[in-house]
């Protein structure tokens, strides 16, 4: 056996290479890197200094850094908890038959693949205290305009809606794609023993899709996570913190102010948190499910 | 018959749901696209115009006498190129893989999923300084090295799934007459593996194609995107909205395109992208 597996790697060898390689070069590297980097003081006058632990005690007393890890998390509940239940229930509604059900499913899939950058920018648009549509819709049903990205109260909350409309859609995707796999036959079964439209749900739909929305609900927690184009474009992090993330304050810090060692540590403590979510990705998708 | 009341109720309230939310997810891209036919003086109109004459003046003030056609040629060479090296070296990986035993195969496969949930900010930051010592920051050739090593792990990983699940026997017996592996793989797993061939390459050039942070951070004038050119905007002290939203309709555009003639492929590469098959 074990001779097998070493035949097969040799035969594996020249098809794996330029992957392996190009991994290791341009994406293993530099994770090194920065992590090394974390280690460093850089700035453009003096260039590197060892500073051993300092970019790791100076996050500690970082109040910036304390307050973008909390909006960072809370964010992060805020939109897959509201993604995850809206996404859930348009999958059920685009479970079932009716006409215009794929055309309303394409036109579903605009948002998510919008460049973040671009969705960004257009809410930015509609957001707009003086002109925005979004103010005038308030005004119309006689809500108080609202300053929405320029107010530290509605910052984090504006990006979270522009979040939420950007990937409901995929949620709402793959949790269609996984109820379609449900075999009819259990829910006719459940339907002659007299079972209601929520046992059903309950006991059937819930239970078959749960690898899926573990999956789903983990994979926007990874991405909302390390959100950056929308935060950048919209508020920057401002006004003061308010909105301000971990992959925002990272760049800020390392594009800005050219702190690139300080950077890197941020940068760095972020990619440790997203691998953490990542291996209970990998579990969930390691366990063999019924289907 | 109180049932069927009920169903009737029960379906009009999907509907009615099922409308407000077309309407959420559907305004800002139409809200956008009007704005960038509208004059000046209409962009930001308030009450706003809602029936007035198109005029695409604001295409041709960017894209022609601002010279954005750059960054439109831009952005297609960098997605193009480096989608198309991405997805040649991720079919040979996943075919190895998918063909071969070997120690710590299910690791390496797994691993891949890692690279492409690190945030890029941690990829970004040292590349800023790998490629300012190797002079290639603001090139095309800088943007093509990191979006080919982006899209790898995850065409990869997809194709990986694809592959698996195509019988052996017809590459045995192509290669018992006479064909190399490289050609049975060639000849007869790539057509019938086309689906997520196809899927790979137009989910990944999508996520290419609106890629912000690695151009922004590692291209400069030379080498500018159309998202970068668009983000640009945001920072002219009296933004130029009708512009800012041709570019932004622009970038759009090609996406718009391929959820039209491949929207079936779309949803298998995300599935497949997301799940163990």
């Amino acid at each position: 056996m074990k001779k097998i597996k070493r035949r097969g790697f040799i035969q594996a060898l020249p098809f794996i290479a330029p992957a392996i390689i190009i991994i290791v070069v341009v994406l293993i590297y530099p994770l090194l890197y920065t992590f090394g980097l974390s280690f460093f003081d850089y700035s453009i006058a003096r260039g590197l200094r060892f500073s051993g632990l300092g970019n790791y005690i100076k996050i500690i007393h970082d109040d910036k850094f304390i307050t973008s890890l909390i909006n960072t998390l809370y964010y992060t509940v805020v939109v897959v908890t509201v993604e995850g239940t809206l996404g859930f229930i348009l999958a059920s509604i685009l479970n079932q038959e009716f006409p215009g059900r794929g055309l309303i499913r394409g036109l579903l899939m605009i948002p998510m693949l919008t460049s973040p950058i671009v969705s960004a920018i257009t809410w930015r648009f509609m957001y707009n205290p003086d002109f925005g549509i979004i103010n005038y819709l308030f005004s119309l049903v006689g809500l108080l305009p609202q300053v929405w990205t320029g107010d530290p109260k509605t910052a984090l909350p504006s990006i979270m809606i522009v979040d939420i409309w950007e990937f409901t859609p995929f949620v709402m995707l793959l949790l269609l794609a996984g109820l379609q796999s449900i075999p009819q036959e259990q829910y006719e079964a459940a339907m002659i023993d007299g079972a209601g439209s929520w046992a059903r749900t309950r006991y059937i739909t819930i239970p078959w899709l749960r690898p899926m929305i573990l999956v789903v609900l983990l994979l926007r927690t990874m991405d909302s996570i390390k959100i950056f184009d929308q935060v950048y474009a919209l508020t920057a992090g401002g006004p003061g913190v308010s909105s301000m993330t971990l992959g925002v304050y990272a760049y800020i810090n390392g594009f800005r102010n050219f702190h690139l060692g300080y950077a890197a540590t941020i940068s760095w403590v972020l990619a440790l948190i997203t691998i953490a979510i990542c291996a209970f990705y990998i579990r969930s998708i390691q366990v063999p499910d019924h289907a | 018959m109180k049932n069927k009341t009920k169903t009737k109720i029960q379906r009009s309230i999907s509907h009615i749901f099922l409308t407000v939310v077309l309407i959420f997810f559907l305004f800002p891209i139409f809200w956008m696209f009007m704005t960038s036919i509208k004059q000046p003086q209409d962009t930001f109109a308030i009450p706003p115009v809602w029936f007035f004459k198109p005029t695409w003046d604001n295409y041709t003030t960017t894209f022609i006498e601002q010279g954005y056609y750059k960054y439109l040629i831009t952005s297609f060479e960098v997605t193009i190129i480096a989608v198309f090296i991405a997805t040649c070296v991720s079919i040979l990986a996943a075919y190895a893989t998918s063909r071969f035993q070997f120690k710590g195969k299910s690791q390496m496969l797994l691993s891949l999923l890692v690279f492409y949930t690190i945030p890029g900010i941690a990829y970004a930051i040292p590349l800023y300084m790998i490629y300012g010592n190797l002079k290639i920051q603001d090139t095309p050739l800088g943007l093509i090295i990191i979006f080919t090593a982006l899209t790898i792990p995850f065409s990869t990983w997809v194709l990986h799934g694809y592959f698996v699940s195509i019988p052996r026997d017809l590459e045995d017996c192509a290669m018992v007459d006479g064909c190399s592996r490289l050609g049975a793989l060639v000849r007869i797993v790539l057509p019938l593996s086309a689906p997520g061939v196809a899927a790979t390459t137009i989910l990944t050039f999508i996520s290419t194609w609106n890629n912000f942070l690695y151009p922004a951070i590692l291209a400069g004038s030379k080498t500018k995107t159309l998202t970068v050119a668009m983000s640009a905007f945001i920072h002219d002290l009296k933004i130029e909205w009708g512009q800012a939203s041709a570019v932004a309709c622009a970038v759009i555009v090609p996406v718009l395109i391929l959820i039209l003639v491949a929207q079936r492929y779309i949803i298998i590469g995300l599935v497949a992208g997301a799940v163990k098959e």
